[in-house]
């Protein structure tokens, strides 16, 4: 036995170490600080930049841990996983900061400890999830993750519908994660193994394949589909979505949805692959044709998500929908199956992140201040709160896709992707569901600045806060949408996996 | 240098942003004070950046010939493929020379437009649009490629529509002044529609858009003349848009709707200009295509000689002066069209100087004359506002091509290059426009400045014109850019001194855009006759010409004013003709408009679009809404049904991989 | 038939037929019952593939302290018989349809499956596999960071029952 390649792997799992650190020190701030919890949010923050710091560091690596007889082990660093781990840094900071001003948290000021606990149970599910390169941690990050956040979901308990919507996805939850167990079982009885490198090198042999094969497969991208809210396995999503706290509903929404892409990527990218070649194109192993199932899923899930949000009333449930949709497009982009389809998932996630967030945080702030999340009720808003109108217009502009929002950039890099790999009829698909969505979400604006209001409305002025907070959200739009060059070098230098 | 651009940004920013807030800092006492502020922000940038494109012209001078050009590369836009767009800038003799007066003449109108905006409820506003317009322009003529160019085309073509309806519930004429925007806007996007095509091709002829790629390659042999001259037919029909050229031009007399700083800064100086620019830094793709040079050439003289023609009659001061610039304008066409770049970029110079001028003359009296702009009108202003009627007057000299007044340089070497290279047909007509030109400048001088007041007395009621208050002269912040601009008239053209006069230094002017032009002039390569004798001859003709018309302008409005009603009498159906602009704007609505508008009315509304595309967008509608129904059916909310679901998929997913195989 | 064949047949007969009976149960104390036998069939399957440990946890994890607590929940909640859980017409009918989908690729899976033959057991190797040393040496070297995830789910998991545990607030 050596032990040294174990402790020599532990600089790989720097920035897991901080959160789980932070986790046991939320717990006991929280006991010893007794009533006082104002204190959660900032560590919670100094510890998230304090991960943000190794995770950083991770970009310089491309290795992979080793076990105690110095076979490949189970956990990666590379600049890919980085990224991913940097837009779930990121969208937690700014999730600590929407719970500052959430009115349904400040309510259950009792939990703090419990909440900012759960988080970071969330957050260390979701750095496992991106970086893990064997199927038994990749079941037990999931769990992690959606253990954490079956919890969160159901945080406020103050109405039924928040109850139902944790119930609902314990339910699901339990269903897919026992289907994805099932398929590794599978997967574990033909190969002996569950690390996905010695998987791949055992995939290489001629006589995998086969009906079992296949099975074991689609069980496994069941579990994973349902994190990513991928079609059929999305039913979850509006339900738990609407029930939810807003700000889980917006963490859900970006940070656990990129740690189910970056798992995905990664399951099918490191597990299946032949060989890259010059131009980037992933020759996979003719194993199983993930490129049209990837493809069908992927129209599938565009299209039922824009047009179930069609007729939705309600904020959180068109946001929800809509997310779906966007999942869509992403699966698209991986559908590619080439590093400038991996290079146009990067950006869609990074601005992604900063429209969702935002559009979530308006929706939030709106209803602190009228109490509710119906779009009937958004009407004339465009003259009572002309600031967060702006905003929100802006991010939903952005996420339609529209020049010169950062929306249009990550739409267009994934349809560059597209018409390159010669997938013009995906391409053109791909449009017309654009081109639905825009109607959904032009709808919200019509309400806010055509329609007049039924009663007359005071003037409402943003709190300095929520006003910052924006300020930070807004600006990555527009930057982004005209001088996007830095963001594309970035993901330009993060598609490398270990290994490739 | 890439501050120019980037300062008039950040002044619309900040006036865009925060102008409506500092206007209301203090509530409305304390007006005169925040319109300081504003104005000092709105044209402080304009005058840094024109501070700055000074140092960079000095020192750009300092280089040996072959090293003025330089690229700004702020960062790449955009790269796809072949298609490498940058925000880059290009700082070249020909961008300097037009950034100097963007910047220049802009800053003065900037200045002179804090007085003439004074008490506008939409003052913040106006001083945000000018400086949106100004970082647009810049964008415009720094660009290093198409895009960046296109986008500062439409961006000033933005602010011009945004400008033209500044006073967007005001009457004009027979509508209101959004009305003219909308015209502006729809003719300038036929042009953009022409300059867009021009670039396709550019990208599919070049497989680049970047002007030094594009132009290495154009001068190089091996691309037919058909795609030449589609490019710059194209090209060229963008430029008539902007430039209001013929058959485009009937947007620009109603775009003096807007405010008269509007009209000096975008629809004279600086924006209308831009075809020309446009024109001229392709002057490598037009060399290539002779034969569409010469339909510039045509074009430009046509519209110089009509143009002109209608301004001898128009009675609104702005009409008049909106007609000479359109006439000025065909005159840089005809210079680009015979192949004399930098004499046309020296009259658009010397032509932002004097047009500039005269604009910002007419709006100091329209300001004083309380918004009354019929000059039947006017008349005696001279003795009220001293100063305007001289500058003014200087500018009508220079316009009038007297030496040795800046216009004087310009329109003559003009006019001789279109002797030289073009032919006798395009001097002639050239110098009759000269000398209407020089008619009906007067005309408009002598009825606003001269002879008997005609104001105050008739139709009190009807006129908005003074009640019993005298006309004054205008305060020193919008006299003050008047004397600069009139001494810019005045020796401005100095620096563009024909061969002739001055010896053996050539004309300085030219030989400092020598180096833009020189492949385009090599592949032209016409170099017509070329006497120092016939030059002489020729000034000397148009110059007699024009003082002739002056005096005949004199004798007509101050000593015999029956003679101009007695003739309009006469020739009542020329009279009318021109009167009525030749009819073109009736002429579109009977050819063009009505026939879109019948046909979009009985057929495209009735029939195709009520009953096809109604039909059709209705029935996907129901189907798409058919659709949804059926997907939010099935979120039943029922958790085992979402299980069943997910079955459902994965079994579907297994046999779908079966057959498939 | 050797002993072991016969011993198969045996636990996977009751396991089979347990779990059948479970679900059919409309006393769901009697369905609970059912499935602890269930329980313990797979367990004495995990002996015959040489699993001792697992068979162990199995018998104490979830025949003993999980059914207890599902007991002990059915006793609070004190359900009243389901009449059925089909509300929507036609579901049964739906059901089944998919449990034999489901079946038929199953067994075909096993019948037709090359891939299957890849696994060749050799006896000592897999007794060995499943003690207890072993796999404690495996958890707490190469699997001891599955094993920490494990304990930070706890973790969540034991938060997460605290919450709702707590008092409603009001």
């Amino acid at each position: 036995m050596n032990f040294q390649s174990l402790i020599n792997s532990l600089q790989y799992i720097k920035p897991e170490i901080v959160i789980a650190v932070v986790i046991v020190l939320v717990v006991t701030t929280d006991l010893i600080m007794g009533k006082n919890k104002s204190l959660l949010p900032w560590i919670s923050i100094a510890g998230l930049i304090v991960a943000s710091f190794f995770v950083i560091e991770q970009f310089s690596f491309k290795a992979v841990s080793s076990n105690a007889n110095g076979s490949i082990g189970m956990i990666t660093a590379d600049p890919f996983g980085a990224f991913f781990k940097i837009i779930v840094i990121v969208s937690s900071i700014i999730i600590v900061f929407f719970s500052l001003s959430s009115n349904e948290i400040k309510e259950a000021f009792e939990r703090h400890g419990e909440y900012y606990t759960l988080i970071f149970g969330m957050i260390l599910g979701m750095f496992f999830m991106i970086s893990s390169a064997d199927l038994i941690l990749i079941y037990l990050s999931i769990e992690l993750l959606s253990l954490s956040s079956y919890i969160l979901a159901g945080f406020t308990k103050h109405s039924l519908r928040n109850s139902e919507a944790s119930l609902k996805y314990i339910i699901y939850g339990g269903a897919s994660s026992g289907i994805m167990l099932f398929g590794i079982s599978i997967i574990y009885g033909l190969t002996g193994t569950t690390n996905l490198y010695l998987l791949n090198s055992f995939f290489h042999l001629p006589q995998f394949g086969g009906f079992i094969f296949w099975l074991a497969c689609i069980l496994i991208f069941a579990g994973i589909g349902f994190k990513i809210s991928a079609a059929p396995f999305h039913f979850w999503t509006p339900d738990v979505y609407e029930g939810a706290p807003i700000t889980i509903t917006a963490y859900l929404s970006i940070a656990s949805k990129a740690a189910g892409f970056a798992l995905l990527i990664r399951f099918i990218k490191v597990t299946f692959i032949d060989s890259v070649d010059a131009s980037g194109y992933w020759q996979l192993l003719n194993l199983i044709d993930w490129k049209s199932f990837l493809i069908l899923i992927s129209i599938l899930t565009m299209t039922l998500g824009n047009f179930a949000a069609l007729w939705q009333s309600n904020m959180k449930r068109l946001l929800a929908y809509s997310s779906i949709a966007h999942a869509g497009y992403l699966l698209l982009g991986l559908a590619v199956l080439s590093d400038q389809g991996l290079i146009a998932i990067l950006i869609y996630f990074a601005i992604y992140a900063f429209m969702n967030l935002g559009a979530f945080f308006v929706v939030m702030i709106i209803a602190n201040k009228i109490g509710s999340e119906e779009i009937d009720d958004y009407k004339g808003l465009g003259y009572s709160m002309p600031f967060l109108s702006f905003s929100i217009a802006v991010f939903l502009i952005s996420l339609t896709g529209i020049p010169p929002t950062a929306g249009f950039i990550a739409k267009l890099y994934l349809f560059i992707a597209l018409v390159d790999a010669k997938m013009i009829a995906v391409a053109v698909i791909a449009l017309l569901n654009t081109v639905v969505s825009l109607y959904y979400y032009i709808k919200v604006l019509k309400n806010m600045y055509l329609v007049r209001p039924e009663k007359e409305m005071p003037a409402v002025l943003v709190s300095p806060a929520a006003f910052a907070m924006l300020i930070v959200l807004l600006v990555p739009i527009f930057l982004f949408g005209i001088y996007f060059t830095p963001l594309v070098n970035l993901a330009k230098s993060s598609i490398g996996l270990m290994g490739f | 240098m890439y501050l120019t651009v980037l300062l008039p940004l950040l002044g619309f920013i900040i006036n865009g942003a925060f102008g409506s807030k500092i206007s209301a800092i203090g509530g409305s006492a304390s007006d005169r004070r925040n319109e300081k502020v504003i104005g000092i922000i709105g044209s402080g940038v304009i005058g840094l950046s024109f501070l700055i494109t000074i140092i960079a012209f000095f020192q750009t001078l300092a280089l040996p010939v072959e090293e003025r050009k330089t690229i700004i590369n702020l960062f790449t836009w955009l790269k796809v493929s072949s298609l490498d767009v940058g925000f880059a800038y290009q700082v070249d003799q020909l961008s300097l020379i037009m950034a100097l007066i963007v910047t220049g003449v802009g800053f003065i109108i900037h200045v002179y437009s804090i007085g003439y905006m004074h008490g506008d409820k939409g003052f913040w506003r106006f001083f945000a649009y000018m400086n949106l317009f100004i970082f647009a322009m810049m964008n415009l003529i720094l660009a290093d490629n198409f895009v960046l160019l296109f986008l500062g085309w439409e961006g000033v073509g933005l602010c011009s529509y945004l400008l033209i309806g500044f006073w967007y519930d005001k009457k004009f004429e027979k509508s209101t002044t959004s009305d003219a925007a909308k015209k502006a806007f729809v003719v300038n996007r036929i042009g953009d529609f022409g300059f867009l095509l021009g670039m396709f091709l550019i990208y599919l002829t070049f497989n680049s858009l970047n002007f030094n790629e594009v132009f290495t390659r154009a001068s190089a042999f091996g691309v037919p003349e058909t795609t030449f001259a589609f490019i710059a037919i194209f090209l060229f029909i963008g430029a008539t848009g902007k430039s209001a050229q013929i058959p485009l031009f009937v947007w620009l007399p109603d775009a003096m709707a807007g405010p008269t700083p509007v009209s000096a800064l975008i629809h004279a100086a600086t924006m209308v200009t831009a075809g020309v620019y446009m024109v001229a830094r392709c002057s490598i793709i037009f060399a290539s295509a002779p034969a569409i040079l010469t339909v510039v050439a045509v074009i430009g003289t046509l519209t110089a000689l009509f143009a002109a023609t209608i301004g001898i009659v128009q009675n609104d001061i702005k009409k008049v002066l909106a007609y000479s610039t359109i006439s000025q304008l065909g005159y840089m066409f005809l210079a680009m069209g015979v192949g004399a770049f930098s004499a046309g970029i020296f009259h658009v110079m010397t032509h932002a100087f004097f047009k500039a001028l005269l604009f910002l003359g007419a709006g100091s009296v329209i300001h004083s004359m309380h918004h009354e702009q019929d000059i039947q009108h006017y008349g005696g202003l001279r003795k009220h506002m001293p100063k305007t009627a001289g500058t003014f007057l200087i500018a009508a000299l220079a316009i009038s091509g007297i030496p040795p007044l800046s216009g004087f340089f310009s329109k003559d070497e003009i006019l001789w290059y279109s002797f030289a290279n073009g032919g006798f047909l395009f001097w002639l007509i050239g110098a009759l426009t000269a000398f209407i030109t020089a008619f009906y400048m007067f005309r408009l001088y002598f009825l606003t400045f001269e002879g008997k007041e005609r104001f105050g007395h008739e139709k009190p009621a009807s006129t908005r014109s003074n009640r019993g208050e005298h006309p004054h002269e205008s305060p020193n912040v919008m006299v003050i850019p008047l004397i600069i601009l009139a001494v810019l008239s005045a020796i401005g053209g100095f620096i563009g001194i024909p061969e002739i006069f001055s010896g053996e230094h050539g004309n300085i002017f030219h030989g400092w855009l020598e180096p833009v032009f020189k492949n385009a002039e090599r592949k032209l390569a016409i170099y017509g006759l070329h006497t120092h004798f016939q030059e002489i001859l020729l000034m000397t003709i148009s110059v007699a010409g024009a003082a002739g018309s002056i005096f005949f302008a004199r004798y007509i409005y101050l000593r015999k004013p029956s003679i101009a009603s007695g003739t309009a009498k006469k020739f009542k159906s020329i009279y009318n003709l021109l009167w009525n602009k030749y009819f073109v704007d009736e002429l579109y609505d009977a050819t063009v408009i009505n026939p879109i508008v019948k046909t979009s009315d009985s057929f495209l509304w009735r029939i195709a679009d009520n009953k096809i595309i109604d039909g059709l967008v209705n029935g996907i509608a129901s189907l798409i809404e058919s659709a949804s129904v059926v997907i939010r059916k099935m979120q039943t909310g029922v958790a085992q049904f979402y299980a069943v679901i997910m079955m459902v998929g994965i079994a579907a997913a297994l046999f779908w991989i079966v057959l498939s195989l | 038939m050797t002993l072991e064949t016969i011993l198969f047949i045996l636990f996977a007969g009751i396991a089979a037929t347990t779990s059948v009976l479970m679900i059919t149960r409309s006393n769901i104390v009697i369905a609970a019952l059912f499935l602890i036998l269930n329980f313990g069939a797979l367990a004495g399957l995990y002996l015959l593939l040489n699993a001792q440990f697992l068979a162990v946890t199995q018998v104490i994890v979830y025949a003993g302290a999980i059914m207890v607590l599902f007991l002990f929940v059915i006793m609070l909640l004190k359900p009243e018989h389901e009449r059925s859980i089909y509300k929507i017409p036609g579901m049964k009918i739906f059901a089944f349809a998919i449990a034999f989908l489901v079946f038929v690729q199953l067994a075909y899976l096993i019948l037709f499956s090359s891939s299957s033959e890849k696994v060749s057991p050799d006896v000592q190797a897999s007794i060995n596999a499943g003690t207890i040393e072993t796999i404690g040496r495996e958890l707490f070297t190469n699997y001891i960071l599955p094993f920490e995830a494990a304990g930070f789910l706890l973790l969540a998991a034991t938060i997460g029952a605290l919450i709702l545990a707590k008092k409603k607030i009001e």
